[in-house]
């Protein structure tokens, strides 16, 4: 009975976009509705007195002594102390309750690690890649976002740490956030409710989906409102070809190194038209002759890019602050290199491209990226 | 001494026996020349002119804090979005450019670019170093931090210089001594001195814009108010600017504390104060014992930004949960130095325009001081979603208890309607507004403090929505209706009644409009301090961004309001409204010593029932019959 009322009255809808969206979100919500519901007849009641005994005791004729009245009334004013106590009691059990089913992970769960940094969010899967789709400009912030893939109905556990400062793990489907720190880890569990056949969020794709918000709800410094990404919920089989195969080896670099641009969180300081950003644009940049600030000038070759995404303290470019962290571990070696297709197509230093080269062409004996985080070697990279 | 005052009913007042007056001017008489008049207002340690002055710095910086409110909804009013457009140019390619829309302040950042010649190489300075030169760029991210400069700037102000002295400072200090009839504060040179600290902090602090702004939060979390802007001082300044404020608040505490216990007029026992002076007392023993922790804390991370002491920023080995433990700790009992006088306010609103005694004094009372006792266990609950849950557990619990003396006190009000006798004038429209609005606040504190729905709703909108319906609602509209309530005491003058009506009308539904939208925004996934947002958001936001202008419009009129009755107002009769407690036996303004004569109590300050007010002049007021009659006329 009470679920009914949760699930589909207008007042969900008017509050929330949707029902809750993980198994332990629908708890929350109706949690949330008992206590709009008894705040609303409370405010409603208190309102109605106030209002009508305000109109008919108008009127006080100056000089004259006013009708006497009670200064109080013990029992009364016990009787609205205890219930109120009684009442936040509930309150308090309740949402304790439902707060350990939002807290504590069930055992057999998919772990998977977040890394956080200003601004964007990345999910490391167990085959060492991440996100390798992004949504288009526009759709949860202005920059493109990483969409993140995530099987139906399975419980899932991410580890969560930040390489700066606080940010904090948001899906307001699942109705539940944690803070993401830089100095510990913390954990974040969910489990998506099963897909039906009609849930088509993504209509291009030919399979079910759900897709949600995901924000960064503390605030974390100037583009903090661009951090966001997208959960996207698929068939359990869609996510275990995915995981098998996450770039098609027949996907050109260059296609690739423009999505890991984003999903890598890359965009979030280097713009790609030559406009100034926090780093240096990628425009006309690779093949070119860089100053730095601490090391003499260098031309920005395959060797200069890779030692300024693994050690980007190591020269800090003319003119810009020492503010990149170090993406050691979390790019490997073929996405290194797909991230240089896409440097070098839009730079004019440079001729030695070829837009054709596949992500299969890379390495023709592994399986997709599953050779996980690389220790960077020394080796050339190409270019 | 005016014919306004007649006197009183010898029997049951003789607070004031004016027959011996010697003929003491107004606090507001000048005191000759410019200079001198100068000289005195700025080494006044007269509590009333402090009162006075510090209602007028409040005023000027809740103008300057709005105006950044604005700018942030106006900023809202459309989501930073991106424009692409591809063209062809002379040579036949395709070009296409991004430009950034729906930014309406961007203030861009400076930064150094090498110069360059003709062929695009450096140039070299005499020391064959390269050339920089400055140039200040504009783009998604600049525009953003403009935003976060506003916003950071409206809430430091806000909080710091416009909710924490407003009551208690500028009210308070006006007003306190008046109502348990003394002359003056217990400590008269440290009042002088906590005002000039107010105003050299809040000088800290507002030059810290003129810097080019703070991007901090007014919650200063660290590891990111540690590490931002680093090259520059201005945050510093911001920290330093709050960290003099607390000890303005601190004194003041301090000195209001020594005054109740030491100064009240013979014949007043504690439970004949007023209740404004309760919560007051309340809110002063809050600032004295929780003030210094954030003093502290803020001075450690002064030390962490300029030393790099490794005491927040885990980069250095710190903790920076531990900065959020320290800074609640303080700030959450400080969201009852915020709100207990409000509601002390709004005891006396009540009581003087319904002419009825407060229900249920002593609970009201005692519920001042529990909610105080209370608010240094709870600062957990803004920690749920970064502490274990273990703590979550217990500060949620413990949150839960403040509600019960908050719900207690909003029944005793309403119950205090029954009965009455209302005169539904501005001061009493603000106080009805009041307890419509606090309700509101308080409700809605419920989901936050219950642990499942807090973890959606902490850092969304909801909560944006929450504490201004307590701040703004509860505290800034009992404090404007203490204006209008008082401002016949403090200036001797009246207001047009009318007009003042209809700026509040327009503030309440302008402000219903801006932060009841903000509700719906939090639980549908809106997060607090974005610049920008989905394009779903976009009509809650403009509803609320019109709304915010609907509020401006109220305010403004309401400051005129106020100040033609200053300039031009009617004289004000000592007891406009009928009033029982002390500050309306005295002038209006009250003479320089508040009163001629120490006041004997004979009477608590909410005895409608029991006595008929004093000092009405008898033109005004003819008294019907069967009043207790006045003794003949004064002496004049
Ligand atoms: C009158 C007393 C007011 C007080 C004490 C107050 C206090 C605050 C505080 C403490 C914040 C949090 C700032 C932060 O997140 O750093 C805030 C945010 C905000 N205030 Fe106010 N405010 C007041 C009036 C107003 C008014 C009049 C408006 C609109 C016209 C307004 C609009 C906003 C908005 C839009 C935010 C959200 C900023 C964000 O989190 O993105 N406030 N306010
Ligand atoms: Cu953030
Ligand atoms: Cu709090």
């Amino acid at each position: 009975m009470i679920h009914l009322l949760a699930s589909v009255g207008p007042v969900q809808e008017l509050f929330f976009r949707d029902n809750g969206q993980a198994t332990y979100s629908r708890d929350s919500d109706l949690i949330f509705l008992g206590l709009f519901w008894f705040s609303f007849v409370t405010f409603v009641v208190m309102m109605a007195l106030m209002i009508y005994w305000t109109i008919k005791n108008r009127g006080w004729k100056k000089g004259v002594r006013v009708q006497r009245s009670a200064s109080h009334n013990n029992v009364m004013e016990l009787t609205w102390t205890i219930i109120p106590t009684l009442l936040v009691v509930v309150m308090f059990v309740v949402g304790f309750r439902a707060y350990a089913r939002q807290v504590v992970s069930p055992d057999q769960a998919i772990n998977l690690d977040v890394a956080a940094s200003k601004w964007s969010w990345e999910i490391t899967y167990p085959n060492g890649s991440g996100a390798t789709e992004t949504t288009a400009q526009n759709d949860v912030g202005a920059n493109a976002a990483p969409i993140f893939v995530i099987p139906e109905d399975t419980p899932i556990k991410l580890t969560m740490s930040s390489a700066d400062v606080i940010h904090s793990f948001w899906v307001p489907d699942f109705r539940m956030k944690q803070d993401v720190f830089p100095n510990r880890f913390t954990t974040y569990w969910f489990q998506s409710e099963k897909l039906k056949d009609m849930d088509r969020d993504n209509p291009d794709l030919d399979y079910p989906n759900k897709e949600h918000w995901l924000f960064c709800a503390e605030y974390c410094g100037d583009n903090h409102s661009e951090m966001a990404g997208i959960i996207r919920i698929v068939p359990r089989e869609v996510y275990a070809g995915w995981i098998r195969e996450p770039f098609g080896k027949d996907q050109t670099l260059l296609e690739i190194g423009k999505t890991l641009y984003t999903s890598k969180g890359c965009v979030q300081c280097h713009t790609t038209d030559g406009s100034s950003g926090t780093g240096p644009s990628w425009k006309d940049l690779f093949g070119s002759q860089s100053q730095y600030s601490n090391a003499p000038a260098w031309t920005l070759d395959a060797n200069a890019v890779r030692e300024a995404v693994y050690e980007p303290a190591a020269k800090i470019r003319q003119g810009f602050p020492n503010q990149m962290a170090t993406y050691q571990g979390r790019i490997n070696d073929k996405e290194l290199r797909a991230l240089i297709a896409y440097m070098k197509s839009i730079s004019t230093y440079t001729t030695d491209f070829d837009p054709a080269q596949t992500w299969g062409d890379l390495d023709p004996s592994a399986e997709g990226a599953a050779d996980g985080a690389q220790d960077s070697g020394a080796e050339d990279t190409g270019g | 001494m005016s014919d306004t005052s007649s006197n009183p009913d010898p029997h049951e007042f003789d607070a004031v026996d004016h027959s011996h007056d010697h003929h003491e001017g107004s606090y507001l008489e000048p005191a000759g020349g410019v200079w001198a008049t100068i000289k005195q207002w700025a080494l006044t340690k007269d509590h009333k002119k402090l009162g006075v002055m510090y209602m007028f710095a409040v005023l000027i910086l809740f103008f300057l804090g709005g105006v950044a409110a604005l700018g942030v909804r106006a900023e809202l009013w459309e989501p930073v979005r991106y424009k692409t457009t591809t063209t062809v140019n002379d040579q036949g390619e395709t070009v296409t450019t991004q430009e950034v829309t729906g930014q309406i302040f961007n203030v861009g950042r400076p930064k150094e670019e090498p110069v360059t010649d003709a062929d695009g190489n450096p140039v070299l300075d005499d020391n064959g170093e390269p050339l920089t030169e400055t140039v200040r760029v504009y783009n998604l991210q600049t525009g953003n931090e403009t935003y976060n400069r506003m916003f950071t700037l409206h809430g430091a102000i806000m909080v710091f210089m416009v909710i924490i002295p407003s009551v208690p400072a500028a009210l308070g200090n006006f007003f306190l001594p008046i109502m348990i009839g003394a002359k003056d504060v217990a400590f008269p040179r440290l009042n002088l001195l906590s005002w000039w600290i107010y105003v050299f902090g809040s000088i800290f602090a507002v030059a810290s814009i003129f810097l080019g702004g703070v991007d901090t939060g007014w919650t200063f979390y660290t590891p990111y108010s540690t590490t931002t802007d680093a090259d520059h001082w201005r945050v510093v300044y911001m920290i330093t600017g709050a960290f003099i404020l607390g000890f303005s608040s601190i004194l003041t505490g301090l000195n209001f504390v020594v005054t109740v216990h030491k100064l009240r007029a013979p014949g007043m026992g504690w439970f004949d104060m007023p209740l404004f002076i309760w919560a007051r007392y309340a809110t002063a023993i809050i600032q004295v014992l929780a003030t210094p922790v954030i003093g502290v804390t803020l001075l450690l991370l002064i030390m962490e930004r300029l030393l790099h002491i490794g005491i927040f920023d885990p980069n250095l080995g710190g903790d920076p949960v531990l900065f959020q433990h320290f800074f609640w700790f303080y700030s959450h009992p400080v969201v009852y130095v915020m709100i207990l006088p409000g509601f002390g306010i709004l005891n006396e609103l009540l009581a003087v325009h319904a002419h009825k005694r407060i229900f249920g004094y002593r609970a009201v009372a005692f519920a001042s001081l529990g909610i105080a006792a209370v608010s240094f266990i709870v600062w957990g609950h803004h920690l749920f979603t970064s502490e274990g849950s273990l703590a979550a557990t217990v500060f949620s619990a413990l949150t839960f208890l403040v509600a019960i003396p908050t719900g207690v006190k909003m029944f005793n009000w309403i119950a205090t309607l029954y009965k009455s006798s209302i005169v539904l004038n501005t001061p009493m429209f603000y106080a009805l507004a009041v307890l419509f609005l606090f309700a509101i606040g308080g409700l809605t504190g419920l989901p936050l403090a219950t642990l499942a729905t807090d973890m959606h709703l902490h850092d969304s909108y909801f909560v944006v929505a929450h504490f201004h319906y307590v701040m703004m609602g509860g505290t800034i509209m009992a404090f404007v209706g203490g204006l209008f309530h008082w401002w016949p005491k403090m200036f001797g003058k009246m207001y047009n009644d009318r007009w003042a009506m209809v700026g509040a009308v327009l503030v309440f539904i302008g402000f219903n409009v801006t932060f009841f939208t903000q509700f719906f925004l939090g639980t549908r996934g809106m997060p607090r301090r974005y610049a920008s947002y989905v394009d779903e958001f976009q009509i809650w936001h403009q509803i609320s961004t019109i709304g915010s202008y609907i509020l401006l419009v109220g305010f403004l009129i309401e400051g005129a309001v106020l100040l033609h009755a200053m300039i031009a107002g009617k004289k004000a009769p000592p007891n406009p409204w009928g009033g029982m407690s002390l500050e309306w036996e005295t002038e209006s303004p009250p003479i320089e010593h508040n009163f001629p004569h120490e006041p004997i109590v004979k009477h608590g300050p909410y005895d409608y029932d029991e006595v008929v007010p004093p000092h009405w002049d008898p033109k005004d007021y003819p008294l019907p019959e069967g009043a207790p009659s006045h003794h003949e006329p004064g002496h004049h």
